[in-house]
């Protein structure tokens, strides 16, 4: 059967499949955001953690997406199903998240902070009047890197039956049959573009270099 | 006015008033109390500072830059506003055309007006300015500094202003403190300047 056969036979299922994937993501990838932003203000304010917090992101970022998902199952709380894929993707979203903020903050020119410390503002104060916004495109640049690995690696999930398109691509496995590989392969691949696109589209928002008066 | 050779301490000197580099031994007293004294926050708020780099908000407009001490301060929009426009006429930057610009939108010399407009928002009965006009051009910075100087008396400030800029000094100045390796190597009037004969104060007058 033909791609698109199947594609549009199924497309009610494939739909679903494709919401589904999407939420596994966009779950993982606000949890990260959540972990991820204070961890990267924090090693810009404490050099010292720098090292060790990449570092250790760095090292998860490297256990092959299969082993993580086989690692988490025998974790006590998680099993199969969505909580484990979601742990999983968190934990390679956090690197490029994580990097992206220090990177943002650190790049804030220091004549900035100097001029806003001078002012009387509180280190809070700096960092959401000033650094923050100023670091934003950069952040969602990592945002935008981790989506974009996260519904890759969510085609995995599809193994520890956390559903997702990963479900199309390992039935066609199985059953040796391409076209329903590329049933699930297809749908991810344009679901990567589609975020790509909206998220370059906010983060050319939130830029104040390109933002139009 | 601090005025002195690169390294020789005007910066550091001028941070110690606002609270941006610690005392380490002795102490600064604004306003009678001692810079330890002073919850360094407050401290802030109640001196302007002006930096070479001026630091405006690329993310802020021009109005945003200069109302954001007495947002910080609880100003209500309203009054905020009204500041923003005496503010900008006072540096000599008509409120309609620029309220609504970016720093990125203006030249060296408006960027610096705007850094002075900023820094006099809430206010403040001192100014500190360092190298403020280092960085426009030569004819830009005559007319600002005549202008600064106008207005800061008017305005009645206490300024301390750090140059290397001898002709910036007497110009500006009623007072003038040399630093040499981190010491005062003079303290006097700007006729005082003129008629020393210390080597130090003489080498820096044949530079003007």
């Amino acid at each position: 059967m033909s791609v698109f056969d199947y594609l549009i036979q199924n497309r009610a299922d494939v739909s679903w499949r494709a919401l589904e994937h999407l939420g596994l993501v966009a779950v993982s990838v606000g949890v990260a955001v959540v972990i991820g932003v204070p961890l990267g203000v924090m090693i810009a304010r404490r050099p010292r953690l720098r090292g060790p917090i990449l570092g250790g992101a760095n090292v998860m970022q490297t256990i092959p997406s299969l082993a993580l998902f086989g690692f988490l199952l025998a974790a006590p709380l998680v099993g199969l199903g969505a909580r484990n894929a979601i742990i999983a993707l968190v934990v390679y979203s956090l690197l490029p998240i994580i990097r992206n903020t220090y990177a943002g903050i650190i790049g804030v020119d220091p004549a900035v902070r100097e001029a806003a410390r001078g002012m009387g503002m509180t280190e809070w104060q700096l960092l959401r009047i000033v650094e923050l916004p100023l670091a934003a495109p950069v952040v969602l640049a990592g945002i935008r890197i981790a989506a974009v690995i996260g519904i890759g690696v969510a085609t995995i999930a599809a193994a520890i039956g956390a559903g997702g398109l990963g479900v199309f691509i390992f039935r066609g496995l199985s059953m040796v049959d391409n076209g329903v590989i590329m049933a699930g392969a297809i749908p991810a691949a344009l679901l990567a573009l589609i975020v790509d696109g909206l998220l370059h589209l906010v983060e050319r928002r939130l830029d104040w270099r390109t933002k139009k008066r | 006015m601090f005025l002195g050779e690169s390294g020789s301490g005007k910066t550091t000197a001028l941070r110690l008033i606002n609270g941006l580099s610690r005392v380490s031994d002795g102490e600064v007293r604004v306003e009678g109390k001692s810079t330890s004294e002073w919850s360094s926050i407050q401290l802030r708020r109640r001196i302007g500072y002006v930096i070479q780099e001026i630091g405006l908000f690329p993310h802020l407009t021009v109005a945003g830059n200069i109302a954001l001490v007495p947002l910080l301060e609880g100003w209500t929009k309203r009054r905020c506003q009204e500041r923003t426009e005496e503010l900008l006429q006072l540096v000599g930057l008509r409120p309609s055309e620029f309220r609504s610009r970016h720093p990125h939108e203006l030249s060296g010399g408006q960027r610096q007006r705007v850094g002075v407009a900023r820094a006099l928002a809430a206010d403040p009965p001192i100014l500190l300015c360092d190298e403020a006009f280092g960085a426009v051009d030569p004819v830009t910075r005559a007319g600002l500094q005549s202008e600064f100087h106008s207005l800061t008396r008017r305005l009645r400030k206490t300024v301390v202003f750090v140059t290397h800029d001898v002709r910036e000094a007497t110009v500006l100045a009623d007072r003038i403190v040399v630093l040499e390796g981190g010491r005062f190597s003079f303290i006097g009037t700007v006729e005082q300047f003129r008629r020393d004969r210390t080597p130090a104060v003489r080498a820096l007058r044949d530079l003007a």
